[in-house]
């Protein structure tokens, strides 16, 4: 399956999607104008990826800021995830914050109480 | 004697040479015997010469030398029948050389005393001296010297009348030889030294013309040259074989002066004379190849040029016309953009008519700030505010978006929470309302209207709030939160009211109802609402969020001071954070004082009628607790009356200041006891209720002496204007 590899863009983060080399990353800031354009292809990328997926998915998720829009995005790929998990596949998803960043660890938490998914909760320090 | 056979020869060799370029070559011998037997018959003697010319040589080729000899010999016949003297004088050479070759020297002699005659004849002064020395060449064989010298005598006069050098030089060569062989030595050493000095001297002029030609050569190639060494490599590398040329020209002209002074290299000479010749040819062949080759590449490079400066001139034409067009589009654009912007900026316009007008805040909320910042001209955060007998509900949004996206969004949000209030007012007492069904009403609206389903590739767009209701006689705050909580800060204590972690539109938890928190406010509490624009904002020392806990860290050094300082030092805080950043989002933070007398104070001075008795005429209870309820805030003494009679007699027997009659009781309806009640007091005033929907006849109202009506459900605010206009009187 092909990689879907997105650089981060001014108000669109950094997307690493590759099934080969088991590295599934969300990072940086979103904030499109076209929520649903970004993510359209990201969506379509977990459809096809939740169909044989690898036998462990750690998807790390490391944003510093992101609109509603966008925070609903990011729930909808994980609620695919979450198909992964049923099918009996381990999913973990490691939810990166900064330590001072409640309001993204309480969106976190959010998320983990919605679904189904084991959450990892990384605190780390601005470089 | 050799030497001289080789001149011979030489000659020879180069008329067969010219005849043979001049003819067809390769034919064979008996080809050619037919074709003369032809040409014989049918006496074509020019054919027919040609012919045995040709096949004289050819024989000769072939050692046969009789044969040769035959066929030269009818050429002369041929040529002579032609009267071809040329061509017969020539033939004598030939064949006169065939038999000194042969040492058959009678015959030789003969031959060129042939042509000699011939030469006379014709007065070829040149010839005659080769024919002169041919004919001494052969008496000197025969060792007839004397007669050999004779001739020689004669040759030299001649080449001395026509300046033949060569001729000259060989005529005392063999003068010298015979004279050696008479036994002269005098002689024979003084025509040696001429033949030397000769010899010598037509070097010496073969080296100067031989110069002079290099030097000219080599003056046109040096200005090649330096024009040549400015040009490219390829053309360099042919000047490198130039100069090689050169070079090979430079050795031969050493080799020619290292030239042996003996006689016998005579022909060597004649040789690199002839391949000087060459040389000099191929040099100047070589030296136009250059020329050309050079105007050649000129001609290229300034066609290229031409080339180029038409490509420059094409491309400087599209770039006009592409500037011209960017300009065109430019404008367009700049057009476009200001018609957009103009647009926006309407649309702005009615952003803010919709957002609840300053009075109406000031009315109800008198110590409060707004800050409200749009990203961009147009916002998705808006604030939401509505007042209804005594109970203020108050709301700040964030829809999803900013900008125009955000504004619409932020137009159905205003549409919708003015139909919802309405809508449950309509049916109930605002008291009995709950902030949470207002968002649970929102959210159907919303997922309704933008008819979401809950599936991956489809709008996202919602909602975040807090919203609050606030009953001020009562101090109670109801409180409902889409991911947007509450803060109040009481007595310098910080406190957080949380909100659902669910936003306003389609969600996964979207089936679940909103929590409704409720609290009794204390004298100023201090209330803010705001959406995530202001502490999401980038900025600061590292470029980070500034983070809710700072904003509650701000909020809670600043919430002593008086409202309006509280927003400028926000404002300030915020603008500190971004610096040069841009903004990330909309940007609204709303906080107030909770003063629990406002809304009694409002109404008050005007509406406070503690000294005054109000009867409501009433049969349904709730009808009745809604009308008391309404004149709860002016203190007035409310009394009831269950029918039209009971109420009759109350006013018959008390001091009554104003009477709501309901029209429809049971006993005795309004008009009824209206009537009576007018019977024995002109002056009371009596306001009649009527029901929405009711067909109630306002004629018959005023006919049975009502000095005026409201009409149920009841508008707090008009209810009471209608009241005390009639209270006052």
């Amino acid at each position: 399956m092909e990689s879907l590899i997105i650089k981060e863009g001014q108000s669109t983060p950094k997307i690493v999607l590759d099934k080969t080399n088991d590295k599934f990353e969300i990072a940086g800031n979103s904030l499109p104008e076209d929520v649903l354009g970004f993510y359209s292809p990201i969506f379509n990328w977990f459809e096809e990826y939740i169909k044989q997926p690898n036998t462990k998915t750690e998807l790390h998720i490391k944003l510093m800021y992101f609109n509603s829009s966008s925070s609903k995005a990011i729930l909808d790929i994980l609620n695919i995830l979450e198909d992964v998990v049923l099918k009996g596949f381990a999913v973990d998803v490691f939810w990166y914050y900064l330590e001072m960043d409640e309001d993204m660890l309480a969106t976190g938490k959010e998320f983990e109480g919605m679904l189904k998914l084991p959450f990892h909760f990384i605190s780390y320090i601005q470089d | 004697m050799r030497f001289y056979q080789l001149i011979l020869l030489t000659y020879f060799i180069v008329f067969k040479c010219l005849f043979i370029y001049s003819q067809e070559i390769g034919q064979s011998i008996s080809d050619l015997e037919i074709s003369a037997a032809k040409y014989e018959k049918e006496n074509n003697r020019l054919e027919l010469a040609r012919c045995q010319t040709k096949l004289g040589f050819l024989y000769k080729e072939n050692n046969n030398i009789n044969k040769a000899i035959e066929y030269f010999q009818k050429a002369i016949k041929s040529n002579g029948e032609l009267g071809n003297e040329n061509a017969v004088k020539n033939l004598y050479v030939n064949v006169g050389m065939i038999y000194s070759e042969k040492e058959n020297y009678e015959q030789a002699l003969n031959c060129f005393k042939k042509s000699l005659q011939i030469n006379e004849k014709l007065g070829k002064k040149q010839d005659l001296v080769s024919d002169l020395i041919n004919i001494a060449l052969i008496q000197q064989s025969m060792k007839n010297y004397a007669e050999s010298n004779q001739n020689l005598e004669k040759a030299v006069s001649l080449a001395q009348e026509v300046n033949d050098m060569s001729s000259l030089k060989n005529s005392y060569g063999m003068l010298s030889e015979n004279y050696d062989k008479l036994g002269n030595a005098a002689k024979a050493r003084e025509f040696f030294d001429l033949a030397a000095s000769l010899k010598s001297h037509i070097q010496k002029e073969e080296i100067k013309k031989f110069e002079s030609r290099t030097k000219l050569a080599e003056a046109e190639i040096s200005v090649k040259d330096v024009e040549i060494k400015s040009r490219d490599k390829e053309i360099r590398k042919m000047t490198r074989e130039q100069q090689l040329t050169q070079e090979l020209l430079r050795q031969q002209k050493e080799l020619s002066s290292l030239k042996d002074k003996e006689f016998q290299t005579k022909e060597r000479l004649q040789e690199a004379r002839q391949r000087y010749t060459y040389l000099i040819m191929a040099s100047l062949g070589l030296f136009l190849l250059l020329v050309s080759g050079f105007l050649f590449f000129i001609f290229k490079q300034l066609k290229e040029k031409k080339k180029a400066y038409e490509m420059l001139e094409q491309s400087n034409r599209q770039i006009t016309e592409q500037k011209q067009e960017i300009e065109l589009q430019r404008d367009i654009a700049t057009s476009q953009k200001k018609k957009i912007t103009d647009s926006i900026y309407y649309a702005q316009r009615i952003q803010n008519a919709v957002l609840p007008p300053v009075s109406l805040i000031e009315k109800v909320l008198p110590e409060h700030f707004i800050f409200y910042r749009p990203r961009d001209i147009v916002s998705g955060d808006f604030y939401w505010m509505t007042e209804k007998d005594g109970i203020v509900i108050f709301a700040a949004v964030d829809c999803t978006g900013h900008g125009v996206p955000g504004a619409f969004m932020s137009m159905l949000g205003v549409a919708f929470l003015n139909e919802i209030v309405n809508k449950i007012t309509f049916n109930k007492h605002i008291r009995s309302l709950h902030a949470s069904e207002i968002l649970n009403q929102l959210r159907e609206n919303v997922i309704g209207s933008l008819h979401q389903t809950g599936k991956a590739n489809e709008t996202k767009d919602g909602m975040d709030m807090s919203l609050c209701v606030i009953d001020f006689e009562n101090r109670h705050l109801q409180f409902a939160g889409a991911h947007n909580p509450l803060y109040i800060i009481r007595n310098s204590s910080f406190m957080q009211i949380d909100a659902d972690k669910m936003p306003i539109g389609i969600y996964k938890t979207s089936s679940i109802p909103f929590n409704n928190h409720e609290l009794t406010l204390e004298k100023d509490d201090l209330l803010y609402l705001f959406s995530d624009g202001y502490y999401d904002q980038f900025g600061g020392v590292q470029n980070t969020k500034m983070f809710s806990a700072n904003f509650r860290k701000l909020l809670l050094e600043i919430h002593q001071k008086p409202m309006a300082e509280q927003k400028r030092s926000i404002q300030e805080y915020y603008d500190d954070w971004k610096g040069n950043r841009e903004q990330v989002d909309d940007v609204m933070v709303i906080g107030f004082k909770f003063e629990p007398q406002i809304v009694f104070s409002a109404v008050s001075q005007e509406y406070l009628w503690s000294d005054k008795n109000i009867l409501i005429a009433e049969d349904v209870d709730f009808n009745y607790i809604l009308l008391f309820e309404a004149l709860k805030p002016t203190k007035a003494h409310v009394i009831r009356a269950v029918n039209g009679q009971a109420a009759v007699e109350y006013c018959r027997e008390n001091n009554v200041d104003l009477v709501l009659m309901d029209i429809r009781m049971p006993v005795m309806d309004g008009i009824e006891a209206t009537k009576q009640i007018r019977l024995f007091n002109k002056q009371l005033p009596i306001i009649a209720q009527t029901a929405h929907g009711e067909d109630t006849d306002i004629e018959e109202i005023n006919a049975a002496g009502c000095n005026d009506y409201i009409s149920k459900p009841i508008n707090l605010k008009t209810f009471l204007t209608v009241i005390r206009k009639h209270l006052i009187k």
